[in-house]
């Protein structure tokens, strides 16, 4: 069976790469089916689902697009990605928004130190600078 | 007592203020590489976009896309500013503007005039002093450039572009060289060159659906977008490598101001205890124990 080469990629990372027998992807003006050897082409997506058959039946990959455009060449198809949303990130969402809510807590505290940090600042500028004040007292001997 | 006591409380604020300083330094650390992963792995997308477009540019000499579009003179530019959100990063987004300055006083006085887009809350005060005026804004980023909330201003002033309405737009940011080093840039976004984009290694053309225009266009400006999101990465990371190195600075200052507290706090407890003990033994001269 002939194969090419698919890969799916956004701008966060490389979502699918692999050998394909037959691609179908949602085109602008309808689904285009693509096998092996066809000839250059570069459309744009409508939102929809790319499937991806990896010559065995039971191996199909299915990814929900919401946009962007694919560009084939004979032997090497290429699906640009404007946003994604992959069936299988379901999971991967959800860990997600586990980090997400890591992330925000420290956030707080990143703001906490940082205000500390200015409020100290203003004391420098307001004249209260730890070492200036110690230079006048201790310059009397 | 009252001045030992004194530089103790002032030994503890700057133990205190050292312990921010280094944690935001680790923080700073720990960011940078984060948004270099991320950079890294827009690698293949950003290459990919750039290779279709120099391609679909090589074959389709006979459409001219808007955004290849050059008129001179410049009458009015547009200008993508991209600065960080917070400030305790050195002298970053001041070398930006300083850079920037040389750039706004040229336009100024050949009389070109400006519309901005600021992305970062340091940029736009810095717009707002200038009063020049801010046709869009995106702040509060945080760490990720999320391209969606992007897309949206940095469209107002490409439409502009794409509708003649000015005649060029310019992108700023800091140039993120590596953790020590950061360098301001002023580049010419639009009108796109040939040259930016590079010539194909094997030139050839491709079938269009729905038609050449619209996928050369749309194609075009997922490029400039890139363009503009890596801009927005790059300005993350130096930022990150500014704070990084700030902070560092700092932690050291800290450190020797503690020293000196320090030195100062062991030299006057000496003192003091040597006068007691000369005001004990004065004292017990003068009451006539000796002698």
């Amino acid at each position: 069976m002939k194969l090419f080469q698919v890969d799916i990629v956004s701008l966060e990372r490389l979502v699918f790469s692999g050998q394909a027998s037959f691609v179908v992807v949602p085109g602008e003006q309808g689904d285009l089916g693509i096998l092996p050897g066809h000839a250059p082409l570069m459309a744009e997506l409508r939102p929809g689902w790319v499937r991806v058959d990896q010559g065995d039946p039971v191996a199909e990959e299915h990814f929900y697009v919401s946009g962007g455009a694919v560009e084939v060449q004979p032997k090497r198809v290429t699906i640009l990605l404007d946003f994604v949303l992959a069936a299988r990130e379901d999971q991967e969402k959800q860990q997600g928004r586990e980090n997400l809510l890591r992330a925000r807590v420290s956030a707080l505290e990143y703001a906490q130190m940082e205000a500390a940090l200015y409020k100290a600042l203003n004391g420098l500028q307001s004249g209260q600078h730890p070492l200036r004040s110690r230079r006048i007292r201790g310059s009397g001997r | 007592m009252g001045n030992l006591q004194e530089i103790r409380s002032k030994i503890g604020t700057v133990r205190n203020l050292q312990k921010l300083t280094r944690a935001m330094e680790m923080v700073a650390r720990s960011k940078i590489g984060k948004i270099m992963m991320r950079m890294e792995a827009a690698r293949p997308f950003g290459e990919k976009v750039r290779v279709i477009a120099a391609h679909m540019h090589h074959a389709r000499l006979e459409y001219h896309s808007p955004y290849l579009d050059q008129r001179l003179p410049m009458k009015r530019v547009g200008l993508i500013l991209v600065t960080t959100d917070r400030g305790m990063c050195g002298g970053l987004n001041t070398r930006l503007f300083r850079q920037l300055g040389e750039h706004l006083r040229e336009w100024s006085r050949s009389g070109v005039a400006l519309e901005v887009c600021v992305i970062g809350n340091q940029g736009l005060s810095f717009m707002g002093r200038l009063g020049l005026p801010v046709v869009a804004q995106v702040v509060g980023l945080g760490d990720t450039p999320e391209m969606e909330r992007l897309v949206g201003p940095v469209d107002v002033v490409l439409k502009e572009f794409r509708e003649g309405r000015i005649d060029g737009v310019f992108l700023a940011y800091s140039h993120f060289v590596n953790v020590l080093v950061q360098r301001p840039v002023v580049e010419v976004l639009l009108p796109l060159s040939g040259e930016r984009l590079g010539a194909p290694t094997e030139p050839w053309d491709y079938l269009y659906e729905p038609d050449s225009a619209t996928v050369v266009d749309r194609m075009l400006r997922r490029y400039l977008e890139t363009l503009i999101w890596l801009a927005v990465a790059e300005n993350m990371a130096s930022e990150q490598g500014a704070r990084m190195m700030a902070m560092k600075a700092a932690s050291d200052n800290a450190q020797e101001a503690m020293e000196d507290l320090q030195h100062l706090y062991h030299r006057s407890r000496q003192e003091q205890i040597t006068r007691e003990l000369v005001e004990i033994t004065s004292g017990a001269t003068a009451t006539g124990g000796v002698g």
